[in-house]
């Protein structure tokens, strides 16, 4: 046999054994099951609309904006952050003298005006055909925020994601993590989640082995990384396809679980490319919740880029305009309004691609 | 986070991808273990059972017992560049490999999980074929150098599985090497004839192929019979090895075809 039928029996042994001739009908009972479970969710699709308006009151927002951040400069301080040792200190200084909560918020606003999530200076790639995807892009996304970056397509958001998850070859520039050096220190990529807009998801793993095999990938250990697959197959609504194979998962399914799996290793940065791009409304909305509940509940910061304008409306603390591999705005949605001289901030969006 | 704590997490996720890649080759076992076993007692049968009467000894052992030695390199040769080869190729095909090139792994770590899953495949299937073969083997004289020489012969087929993984882009590619390569080395390299039976310009030829020594070394180990320096043949093989490794690790630091 040659290689090139032994690449393509082992290719197809999974996905003939295992999924092909039953792949369709198994789509299929996927359908059938997710239409069940859709009739629930459209029961309950009105009231998680009134929660997405709930939520999306700016006072509502703001109030659960600052509970992630609390947690997120909670996190930095139990589990280390970039500032290190003036932080350790801070912290130590802080359990000593019994500072009042007061005092902690005065310190940890101070921290995070110097802390960034991610800080990317004078990033510049040009690919092998000669396209320039990202020209002296600089962009800084504060700890704790929930950051939208708008642009259209082949404005470099992908490249971007890519060079800040290892995934883009030797870029110009550099990229902080928390502090760590993206392409020098390993260490950063432990503090970064990446959901990339393309579902690719192991054909060979279960959706719970995938899981934990990612929280393997990353340095936990097999039973933590066990307990943590289940726990986010829950958080998810996929623990009963925990046994399942993604190519016999609907596209909603391998949606969710390919942004379960950027949140296995615990990122202190998430990122999802277009997590909503070519999903329905209803799962959507559903995501969005998800979102919400992951930056308001665990205080991470979240980077998110889509086309979707709304979204970032209706998520993003701050937005920034992409367009030709360089950042054209940045700021508070309402500050992008007033600055494009617009009534919404879809307005000034198209307002800054004119420009 | 101290760089002790870092190493510790590079160690568990090295070795859960090797034991991911160990895990495909045993769930897939029809089609990575036992055509290869197959294969090998297809060759004892037609060569020892159709042809073996004809050809009585070669270089004073029987035929079967000489060509043993030579089945087990190829099998370990060509399942070692099988897996590592076609595991890699298709995570990076299908994209899933984004998921390791993630994580806070080596390059040299990365290289090396996944060379063990060929280093498993090849030396898993080598062992069965060896267990079905016992009745035709020679007493060895030396088995621990036949293993020695297997097992270096499974890593420089691994590393050059993982250097054609991330070399090809497509399935033509991917089996050009093993169809133009790969097959024609473990042909004339000397399993099923003595070297110096052979007319010129094959003799020399036969000597030019890396595997002739590798399927000597063995023959040594397991019959007691070597046409070349055992030893020279496992250092040269060694040197071999490591270099073909730095080459798959240098690549996968580089990113070479696994990264745009």
């Amino acid at each position: 046999m040659c290689e090139r039928e032994h690449a393509q029996v082992e290719q197809d042994g999974t996905s003939g054994c295992e999924h092909g001739n039953g792949a369709g009908a198994a789509k299929s009972a996927d359908g059938q099951q997710q239409r069940g479970g859709n009739e629930e969710r459209l029961r309950g699709a009105a009231e998680r609309a009134r929660e997405d308006a709930r939520l999306a009151d700016p006072r509502r927002s703001e109030h659960s904006r600052d509970r992630g951040r609390q947690r997120a400069r909670h996190r930095s301080a139990t589990n280390g952050c970039a500032c290190g040792a003036e932080h350790r200190e801070r912290r130590s200084a802080h359990h000593t003298t019994e500072g009042s909560l007061a005092e902690t918020m005065t310190e940890t606003t101070d921290l995070e005006r110097t802390s960034a999530a991610l800080n990317v200076e004078g990033l510049t790639k040009v690919y092998a055909d000669g396209t320039t995807a990202l020209d002296a892009l600089s962009l800084r996304v504060p700890a704790g925020t929930f950051f939208g970056l708008l642009g259209p397509n082949g404005a470099g958001k992908t490249t971007l994601i890519g060079a800040t998850a290892g995934l883009v070859r030797a870029p110009a520039g550099r990229i902080f993590v928390f502090g760590h050096d993206a392409a020098a220190e390993l260490e950063a990529r432990l503090l970064v989640g990446v959901a990339p807009q393309e579902v690719h998801l192991d054909r060979f793993l279960s959706a719970r082995e995938l899981l934990a095999y990612h929280g393997r990938y990353f340095g936990m250990a097999k039973l933590e990384a066990l307990e943590r697959a289940d726990e986010l197959l829950e958080v998810f609504d996929l623990t009963g396809k925990a046994k399942t194979k993604p190519n016999r998962l609907s596209g909603g399914m391998r949606r969710r679980l390919l942004i379960a799996r950027a949140l296995v290793h615990r990122p202190r940065l998430v990122i999802l490319d277009e997590p909503t791009a070519g999903v329905d409304l209803e799962l959507r909305y559903e995501l969005w919740r998800y979102l919400r509940r992951l930056h308001a509940e665990q205080g991470v910061t979240v980077l998110l880029t889509t086309h979707y304008i709304e979204e970032a409306e209706a998520l993003c603390e701050r937005v920034a305009f992409i367009r030709a591999g360089r950042i054209i705005g940045e700021g508070a949605p309402g500050e992008l309004v007033t600055r494009y001289g617009s009534e919404r901030l879809e307005d000034a969006y198209v307002e800054a691609m004119r420009q | 986070m101290s760089s002790a704590e870092l190493r510790v997490r590079q160690r568990r996720g090295t070795a859960a991808l090797a034991g991911r890649e160990t895990r495909r080759v045993l769930s897939l076992w029809t089609q990575t273990i036992l055509p290869p076993i197959l294969t090998a007692v297809l060759f004892l049968a037609v060569f020892g059972g159709a042809l073996g009467h004809r050809i009585h000894h070669v270089e004073g052992l029987p035929y079967l017992t000489f060509i043993l030695p030579g089945l087990l390199v190829m099998t370990v040769a060509g399942q070692s560049f099988a897996n590592s080869s076609t595991s890699l190729f298709q995570a990076k095909n299908e994209g899933y490999i984004e998921d390791v090139l993630t994580a806070p792994l080596r390059p040299g770590q990365l290289a090396f999980a996944y060379l063990a899953g060929g280093l498993t495949r090849g030396l898993l299937a080598a062992f069965a074929v060896a267990l079905l073969a016992l009745p035709f083997a020679g007493e060895g004289s030396q088995p621990a150098l036949a293993v020695l020489a297997l097992v270096l012969t499974g890593l420089v087929f691994s590393a050059l599985g993982v250097i054609t993984g991330i070399w090809a882009d497509t399935f033509d590619q991917h089996a050009f090497v093993a169809n133009i390569v790969i097959t024609p080395l473990a042909l004339v390299g000397g399993v099923f004839y003595s070297a110096r039976t052979l007319a010129e310009p094959w003799a020399t030829l036969t000597r030019l192929d890396p595997l002739y020594y590798l399927v000597d070394a063995t023959r040594g180990g397991l019959t007691g019979f070597h046409q070349s320096s055992t030893w020279l043949a496992l250092g040269v093989t060694a040197t071999v090895a490591a270099a073909a490794i730095l080459i798959a690790a240098t690549l996968v630091r580089r990113g070479w075809r696994l990264k745009p």
